[in-house]
This record gives structure tokens, C-alpha cells and sequence, in this order.
């Protein structure tokens, strides 16, 4: 075995191992002979250290054990569920395959509900990008080392706080006699009711994700050497020729990333539409919340559940072939 | 080397001339980083198509003059003046000057070609004009055919070559280099710098090149400053600069110094103008002669260094070369004692005492043995 090894080392450039574990098969006569528990050990590093597959292996299989039992297994689970129906009258599951309830998602009311839902992820995520930008570029490009961290905390305490918490704090402004409404009053402006509506739903998706737009481009920003920026200007471009030439292609990466996560995350939730969403206010997930509890329609929850999988792909897929991955 | 003429070139010539305006005038410049003063009054006249080097060690504040030429520092006083016109307050982008950056900052976003052409677009030069000048451009530094590439799919040699096309382009009246060749390895950068003077003669602009590497100076330059603690420590020729050493700081920073004090008189004397005497060997006529007992013998290749203790009092590295009669090791072996002689007329005095700052180890090595030093940006 120890011939066999030997070569291997070779084979991986020249280098030994001498110098740190003894040699297996091979006595060292100018070493004193360890004791049996160092030598296994040593022996297993040794066998692992030659062998990169073997410790890819044995780190990653937990992690993906567990994604493929917990997560694909349901993600499937549900894939198969969808093609299932519900017997009208006695509420039970039909295991037999149907597209019905593709079908039901392209009638109108479904289809406002799925346009909604995503107009207001993309509003929301186009709000966010402008409103991360000169945070982000400040943080990263101007203020001082803690300037940086007292803004870094600031823009990461908010997720510190519940959810729930910080939408009834956004109640609280919004409503019917709210701050935002005496504000204006006080002005002279005159009440302004813009509770329990889109525009109040915009206004909280978009304060909610911010933080997640706010990094990526932050971490892009940060990366830009600013031999960049400066031989940009040594060739004549003015500041905003800069920005637009040199500073926002490169962090576009920072932006594909923060649009995942905001597009995504109001993709998929519930509890704002819920909380502070007027009566045309539906998503997504508040269908498919009401038909996994009260209509008590699996498949068709499950049918309607696999669209926002489908437009992240899209959204996925056109986001790669803008070019936002090629540098990350 | 120096001062000759070299052929025909562009806007300019490698012999200037005096009467014309200086491509860069500084006046009383000064620039400080907290405490630290980087420059501390610098007054500096280039003439339009010289080969101007700034050599120094890091932190001398070569780097920081060439950030407030190019104007991505303010000066706290002085006066910057391109071509006759004062630019002291003016932006980067409304200075007639381009710089070839240390790291290259070729945009990695953009094909060699459109980072070439970058200078021109913005300032809106036609499309059909700026390729063929980008094209030209990539040509002159012999790298036709790889505007379709990027940036990360060059070598470091070629992305050098890239930074200087994109540069040249825009013929701006003065071209900066700040340490372009620091990160190619030996051999390329002794071809680079063989190039780069090949280039600056065919454009014939002005270029102020900054470098710690006094090979590199002595080779490329039609004049160098050598620069200490924020000040020009000395100005002139490489001949004069390596032949004349105006301080103990310039002595030692360029090549290796034998600084020796005879009668109450401090002088310097080169390595190699150092002859030593094998047994029965006659000095040449006019030599000051001493004995030295050498300490060691250090095998070069082409040249053998002894290092010497002399009878006189001092050190000595004295370099002799391997020719096909003196082979190193037939002077005689560490311990030994041997005949020392110099010519009187290569003793060059030395005005004061070193301002300090004591050379490092790789200071006094001789060129071309030094070791790579890759300087980070400097801030004075």
C-alpha cells in the first residue's frame, strides 16, 4: 500500500507529507514511532487529505440529505398534488391526474390576482433599487470605517424586530387618523387616508425588503477598486458619465441579487397583503392560504403555489441572460 | 542614453527645447496626510517629449505627485501648470494628462477595444474615427486583434499594454505612469521597458514615470528626479544621478554606495570604478592606493563583489568583472589581504550628511539583483 500511495503523492506535485504524519507502510527509523491513537488518527487525515472527493463527500452529505428528503421530497409532494382534484361533495382528494386546475388559474379572477402580485414585486423591487443605491454607494464609498458599521447596523436592526411588529407600526402611520394623515393635516395638506390600500402595501413591501437590497449592491459597490473610478475620470468622463458607464454595470451583480430577494419575498407573501391591503388586495399567497385552511383545496393551493416557482425561473433565466451572474 | 536625439516623432521630440512652455511646471507644492507631509515643496520643470522619471522608495511622495499632476489630490498649496495652463483646481476629466495605473484598471466590464476607445467616447469623438484610432492605438503597443477580448482573458503583459493603449489614445500632453511594470516579472519587465521608451519615442509625448526601481529609471529616462521624504533629493541625467551622487540618500538609494571619509572629506566612489590589485599587479597612473582585508566574496554570474575592510578605515564593496582572466576567486580568498586603488577624479565629494532615512538591505543591492518589491499604493 505504502508503493501505491507514494505514487499518488507524485502524481498530486511531487509534494510529501512527511514533514507533518508519518509515512504509512514504511518505517522511520529517525522518528520515534507514535502511539496507536495518534497514528489512526493521522492515518485518516492523511487518507483524506489525499483524496478530495472523499471530504467533499463526507462534509456535503448531511446538508444534502437533509435538501433532498426535507425540501425536494415536498417540493415534488406538491408538484404531484397539483395535478390531484377534491371530490366537490365529500371534500376528499381525487388521486387522479387532471389539469382542471391549471385551467382555473388562466380565469380572470386568478390571473388579476397573479398579475397583482407581481406588479406590486416589481414596483417594489424598482423602488427598492433606487432607494438602495445612494445608501449603498455612501456606505461603501464615502463614509468613514464607523460611519460604515453605525449605517450597517442601522439598515440590518429593522430585521431585528418582528415582522408582524414593524407592519402595525406602519398601521399606526398609515390609517385613518394616523401619523402620516395628522402630519399632513397639520401642514395644511388636509387629511390623507392611504391605509388599507395598494398604495399602503407598496409602501410597507418596499420598507420591508430594503435591507436585502441594501447589502448586495453595498458588497458590489464595496468591491470596485477605486483605480476604476479614478481612471474613469482620468479619461474625461464626469462624475455621472462614471456612475452610469462604470459604476452601475459593475454593480449590476449587487443589484440582480437584491432583486432576487425583494421580487421574491413579495412574490410569496401573505401577511402584508392581510395586515394592511384594502378589499382588492389579494396575492398569491393569501389564495393559496385560504385554500389550503378554508376551502379546503389542496391541489388547487398547490397548483396555484407552483406559479411564483415558475416566474422566479423565468426571473432567474432572464436575469442570467442580462449578464448579472457573469461577475459573481 | 541622455540627452540625444532619437529619431523622428510625433507632436513632440526626445531633444526639447528650452524655449518651449514645459509640458508640467509645479511650483511650491506641498500636500500633507494628517501629520505626514507626502510632498513637501516640490518645484519641478518637464519639458514637452521628455522621459521624466520620479525614483524614490515608498513613501517618498512619488506616488502622491503623481496623483496631484493627474488631480485625484488637491494640493494644500503650490501651483500645477500643464502646458502653461494652471490646473491646480481643476478635476481630473479637465486635465489634458492620462495615467497608466499601477493595477492597470482596465474596466472588466468592457472589451479591450472599448476600453481603449473609453476616452474618446466621452468626449464624443466619432465612432468610424475612434476605432481606427483605438485600432492604431492597439497597434502601437503591438497588440492588433484582441479588441474582442476582455480584460481577465489577458496576461498581465498584455493587459499592461492595454492600459497604455487606452492611455495614448486621447495624445494627452502629458502621460503618467505609476509603477506599471511592478507586477510583470523580471524578464518582461526588462522587455517592457525597452518598449515603453520605443513608444514614448513614436508618440512622442511626455512621460512622467513613477518607479522604487533604479534600473528601471536609469534605463528608460531622459531625466530622473530621485525623491526622499517629499523632496527632490536630486534632479539630472541617469549619468549624472548614477555618477555623481548629489547626497548620501541618492548614493545609496542608486546602486551600491561606498561612502568614505579621507583627510575630513566625504566622498563616494561606484563599485566598479574600484580596481584591485592582484599580487604584483600595477595600479593605473593617478591612484589613490590602500590595502583591504576582504571579508567576502560573493559570486554574481557575470561579476564577482568583495567586500572589503580597508587599512584607511571604512567599507568597500568593490565589483570586478568575470573577464577570461579574472575568474572570480583568483584575487584571493575571504581573510586575505589585497591591493585597493581608485582614480582620484571618480571620488565624488558629497555635500551633507544623509538626512537620515538609513538604506535598507535591498537598497544597496546592485541592479538587476534586487529583489521585487510590489509596493502597495502610496499615500506619501
Amino acid at each position: 500500500m505504502g508503493v501505491r500511495l507514494d505514487a499518488d503523492h507524485r502524481v498530486k506535485g511531487g509534494r510529501s507529507v512527511t514533514s507533518t504524519m508519518p509515512r504509512e507502510g514504511r518505517p522511520a527509523p529517525d522518528r520515534p514511532s507514535p502511539g496507536m491513537a495518534g497514528r489512526g488518527s493521522a492515518r485518516i487525515s492523511a487518507a483524506l487529505w489525499r483524496r478530495t472527493w472523499l471530504r467533499a463527500t463526507l462534509t456535503l452529505s448531511p446538508p444534502l440529505a437533509w435538501f433532498l428528503v426535507i425540501y425536494l421530497a415536498s417540493l415534488l409532494v406538491m408538484l404531484v398534488t397539483a395535478f390531484w382534484s377534491v371530490n366537490p361533495f365529500t371534500n376528499a382528494l381525487e388521486h387522479t391526474w387532471t389539469l382542471a386546475n391549471f385551467r382555473e388559474l388562466f380565469t380572470g379572477t386568478y390571473l388579476s390576482i397573479i398579475g397583482r402580485t407581481i406588479a406590486m414585486a416589481a414596483i417594489v423591487t424598482v423602488t427598492d433599487a433606487v432607494l438602495a443605491f445612494p445608501v449603498a454607494y455612501y456606505m461603501a464609498r464615502i463614509a468613514t470605517q464607523r460611519g460604515r458599521q453605525l449605517l450597517f447596523t442601522a439598515v440590518l436592526l429593522p430585521l431585528w424586530a418582528s415582522y408582524i411588529a414593524r407592519v402595525y407600526a406602519w398601521i399606526v402611520i398609515l390609517q385613518k387618523d394616523g401619523t402620516l394623515s395628522w402630519f399632513f393635516d397639520k401642514i395644511g395638506v388636509g387629511p390623507v387616508n392611504i391605509g388599507y390600500s395598494n398604495v399602503a402595501m407598496w409602501l410597507v413591501f418596499s420598507y420591508i425588503w430594503l435591507p436585502f437590497m441594501i447589502a448586495p449592491i453595498y458588497a458590489a459597490l464595496e468591491r470596485i477598486p477605486d483605480s476604476l473610478l479614478e481612471a474613469s475620470g482620468d479619461l474625461g468622463a464626469r462624475n455621472w458619465r462614471t456612475v452610469r458607464s462604470v459604476l452601475l454595470p459593475l454593480a449590476l451583480p449587487g443589484f440582480a441579487a437584491g432583486s432576487i430577494f425583494t421580487f421574491s419575498l413579495t412574490l410569496g407573501d401573505f401577511i402584508t397583503p392581510l395586515l394592511v391591503g384594502g378589499a382588492n388586495s389579494n396575492f398569491i399567497g393569501n389564495v393559496i392560504y385560504a385554500n389550503i385552511g378554508t376551502a379546503n383545496n389542496l391541489p388547487f393551493a398547490a397548483a396555484l403555489a407552483i406559479v411564483p416557482i415558475v416566474i422566479m425561473i423565468c426571473y432567474l433565466l432572464g436575469a442570467r441572460a442580462a449578464g448579472a451572474f457573469r461577475s459573481m | 542614453m541622455g540627452m540625444q536625439n532619437q529619431g523622428p516623432a510625433g507632436r513632440g521630440t526626445t531633444a526639447w527645447r528650452q524655449d518651449r512652455v514645459p509640458a508640467v511646471r509645479l511650483a511650491g507644492l506641498r500636500k500633507s496626510f494628517g501629520q505626514l507631509a507626502a510632498v513637501d515643496g516640490v518645484d519641478l520643470e518637464v519639458p514637452q517629449g521628455e522621459f521624466f522619471t520620479m525614483l524614490g522608495p515608498s513613501g517618498s511622495g512619488k506616488t502622491t505627485m503623481l496623483r496631484l499632476i493627474a488631480g485625484f489630490e488637491q494640493p494644500d498649496s503650490g501651483v500645477i501648470e500643464l502646458a502653461g495652463a494652471d490646473v491646480t483646481r481643476k478635476p481630473p476629466y479637465s486635465r489634458d494628462v492620462n495615467t497608466v495605473f499601477q493595477d492597470y484598471a482596465l474596466f472588466p466590464h468592457m472589451s479591450v477595444l472599448e476600453n481603449v476607445e473609453y476616452g474618446l467616447r466621452v468626449r464624443r469623438v466619432p465612432r468610424a474615427e475612434r476605432r481606427s484610432r483605438a485600432n492604431a492605438a492597439l497597434e502601437i503597443v503591438r497588440l492588433p486583434g484582441l479588441g474582442g477580448r476582455k480584460p481577465v482573458q489577458l496576461s498581465g503583459g498584455q493587459r499592461q499594454r492595454v492600459a497604455l493603449a487606452r492611455a495614448i489614445v486621447n495624445e494627452p500632453e502629458v502621460l503618467l505612469l505609476d509603477e506599471p511594470l511592478g507586477a510583470l516579472d523580471a524578464k518582461l519587465r526588462q522587455e517592457m521597458q525597452l518598449e515603453l521608451k520605443r513608444i514614448q519615442r513614436e508618440v512622442g509625448i511626455t512621460f512622467i514615470y513613477v518607479t522604487h526601481d533604479q534600473e528601471e529609471a536609469l534605463t528608460m529616462s531622459d531625466r530622473l528626479a530621485v525623491f526622499d521624504r517629499g523632496q527632490i533629493e536630486q534632479l539630472g541625467t541617469p549619468v549624472q544621478v548614477y555618477e555623481q551622487p548629489a547626497t548620501d540618500f541618492v548614493a545609496g538609494f542608486i546602486g551600491i554606495s561606498n561612502v568614505l571619509e579621507r583627510g575630513g572629506r566625504r566622498f563616494t566612489i561606484r563599485p566598479e570604478k574600484i580596481c584591485l590589485l592582484a599580487d604584483g599587479e600595477q595600479p593605473p597612473t593617478g591612484s589613490h592606493i590602500e590595502q583591504g582585508r576582504i571579508d567576502d566574496v560573493i559570486y554574481l554570474g557575470s561579476a564577482t563583489r568583495y567586500q572589503l575592510t580597508l587599512s584607511g578605515g571604512g567599507q568597500l564593496t568593490a565589483v570586478r568583472q568575470n573577464t577570461q582572466d579574472a575568474v572570480a576567486g583568483t584575487l584571493g580568498a575571504a581573510g586575505q589581504t589585497i591591493g585597493v586603488a581608485w582614480r582620484e577624479d571618480q571620488a565624488y565629494e558629497i555635500a551633507g550628511r544623509r538626512r537620515g532615512a538609513a538604506a535598507s538591505a535591498d537598497d544597496l543591492a546592485p541592479a538587476g539583483q534586487r529583489p521585487v518589491r510590489h509596493e502597495g499604493r502610496e499615500r506619501g
